[in-house]
């Protein structure tokens, strides 16, 4: 795929990250979601840390959107959303489906401007050091962004293809 | 009535505590699925009434279990709302041919997803429950909504305002005042619910209902719910007042039902007319009137921009009936006009444009002959403003438009 067209699809994806994601934490969690960094290409491998969510795209954009959580902000979040959180599995839980929403949001903005895909539902891994290696893709973006009342900031990543 | 079952489908934890959680303040119960399959044994053995449906599940997905559900003779009349993050243009079309009955994005506010399941269900505010909502009255036995009143532009209107500054009753009771409408305030939630309890026993409730949005923890909204859950409010248009930088409440108080809302500090011309666009009234008989074989239109100087989109939308309607009627003449009466600003073009435009369609002649009466001739040309100048961008010049090319100095002689005239 020539590289002007790379870098097109590279743009529409930030962009939907950039629209997609302040609505989620607003609407669900009460906090503004500020962006701040925006990597593109993302230096691979891609080290995450804290808790992940992972959902899988496929069809005219296949790939994964990974949404990274310190395990700080998690809990954060979570508490915001359900008011008490007993066990990690209320974080992977809250992680999940944020990273539901953030991805569904960004499915639609695909669909709608011809790239119609459909998605796995989300996993979640945490852990110290978990290293992202994508295989196959020609799109490697993310956008950090700054959660209200958090010192760890929240990062939303793309890895995939967009086929003609 | 049984307590509403709710069935909730979805594979996410959170989703089923937020959903539980926005039901707690009402007599339902609400039963849980995590997957599609798992859903339609619950929907067999359960009978809800509403089933909250989301798209993306590992076992059986929500389209194949819609599928499933509609071609069930025992669930297919069960009403579907998806409640999903999917929302292409092309997702929604396609889950809408089979049959749902609702959408709901996520992200979503659990006052949103209340607000849609009571589009199909009666929910009571569960009584003496610790949950309740603060505001909530006690539901009257008979749960049949009382249809909605016949209003007309011209009646009394009776407004209920729910703010704690007196100053936004003050504004209100003096911008209505010239319709003939009347504001009544309460400073509190508490006294609103207590003033429509005994409206709604003396059958005299209010026409239109306007509450602040700054009470705090989202009082607003659980008031809105708590009274459209009296069949004599299901139909009362209700209004949020927000201050203009307040876009987030604006939008969770639209998605939870608020049929308007009004920004604060209120626009003293607005008001009445977004009052009437909230309530749906036909504003026409405020300006147009016939005399003898002639309708006359009075547009008044101080139109304000809602009052003009409602009007210039309505006008249509009416001129046509006009034709119909065998009306042939149609005056607009500018009288208390020197220079028209953008909403008194708009409605000019429509009307005329309209008579020119349906082949009914008009003429212009107006007391600024030095001004009002050059309509064509104002019109002209202004053809690239928003607002008019879509109105058609109705003068055709002219530079200049016959005006007569009185309504009599322009009546004279055809």
């Amino acid at each position: 795929m020539p590289a002007a067209a790379t870098a097109a699809h590279g743009q529409i994806v930030l962009e939907g990250i950039h629209a997609v994601v302040p609505p989620v934490f607003q609407t669900m969690a009460g906090l503004s979601a500020e962006p701040g960094t925006v990597f593109q290409p993302v230096q691979q491998p891609l080290v995450l840390q804290g808790v992940a969510g992972a959902i899988g795209l496929s069809g005219k954009v296949s790939g994964m959107v990974y949404t990274s959580f310190g395990k700080g902000l998690a809990s954060f979040i979570a508490e915001k959303i359900l008011g008490s959180v007993s066990s990690d599995q209320d974080l992977s839980d809250v992680v999940a489906e944020l990273t539901n929403m953030v991805t569904g949001n960004l499915k639609s903005r695909f669909s709608d401007l011809g790239y119609n895909c459909t998605l796995t539902p989300p996993s979640v891994v945490a852990g110290n050091k978990i290293s992202v290696n994508p295989k196959n893709c020609t799109i490697g973006v993310g956008l950090e962004f700054l959660v209200e009342g958090s010192p760890e900031p929240l990062c939303v990543y793309f890895f995939g293809v967009f086929n003609q | 009535m049984p307590t509403p079952k709710i069935l909730s489908v979805d594979d996410s934890r959170m989703v089923h505590t937020l959903v539980n959680k926005a039901f707690a303040p009402y007599e339902a119960q609400v039963v849980l699925a995590s997957n599609g399959a798992e859903a339609l044994e619950v929907a067999s053995r359960e009978t809800p009434d509403v089933i909250l449906l989301d798209v993306t599940m590992p076992v059986m997905d929500g389209v194949e279990c819609l599928s499933r559900l509609k071609a069930d003779p025992l669930l297919k009349d069960i009403p579907v709302i998806m409640l999903t993050a999917e929302a292409g243009k092309e997702n929604v079309l396609k889950i809408a041919k089979m049959g749902v009955r609702d959408y709901i994005v996520k992200p979503f506010t659990e006052a949103g997803v209340i607000e849609r399941v009571t589009r199909i269900v009666d929910l009571k505010p569960r009584v003496g429950g610790a949950t309740a909502p603060a505001a909530a009255p006690a539901a009257p036995a008979a749960s049949a909504p009382v249809p909605k009143k016949n209003l007309k532009v011209t009646d009394a209107i009776n407004i209920l305002v729910v703010d704690e500054h007196p100053a936004i009753l003050e504004t209100i009771q003096s911008s209505v005042a010239s319709r003939g409408w009347k504001a009544n305030g309460c400073d509190t939630l508490d006294a609103a619910t207590k003033k429509i309890a005994e409206a709604a026993a003396s059958k005299t409730t209010p026409d239109v209902v306007l509450v602040s949005l700054a009470y705090p923890n989202k009082a607003a909204i659980k008031f809105l719910q708590a009274t459209r859950t009296r069949p004599e409010m299901k139909n009362v248009p209700m209004v949020a007042m927000a201050i203009r930088t307040a876009t987030y409440e604006q939008t969770e108080a639209r998605d939870a039902g608020f049929d308007a809302v009004l920004t604060k500090p209120l626009e003293a011309g607005e008001i009445a007319d977004r009052l009437a666009k909230a309530m749906e009234l036909d504003l026409t008989p405020l300006f147009f009137a016939t005399k003898g074989d002639c309708a006359v239109v009075t547009l008044p100087a101080g139109l304000s921009d809602s009052g003009s989109i409602d009007l210039s939308r309505q006008a249509r309607a009416k001129v046509a009936s006009f034709a119909n009627a065998g009306i042939a003449k149609l005056v607009i009466d500018l009288g208390s006009i020197s220079k028209p600003e953008v909403p008194v073009l708009r409605a000019i435009g429509f009307i005329l444009n309209e008579c020119n369609n349906v082949g009914i002649k008009w003429r212009i009466a107006a007391s600024d002959l030095d001004n009002i001739p050059n309509l064509p040309n104002v019109f002209a100048a202004n053809s690239k403003v928003a607002a008019l961008k879509d109105v058609p010049n109705p003068f055709k090319g002219a530079s200049l438009v016959d005006v007569s100095p009185t309504l009599l002689q322009a009546l004279s005239s055809f």
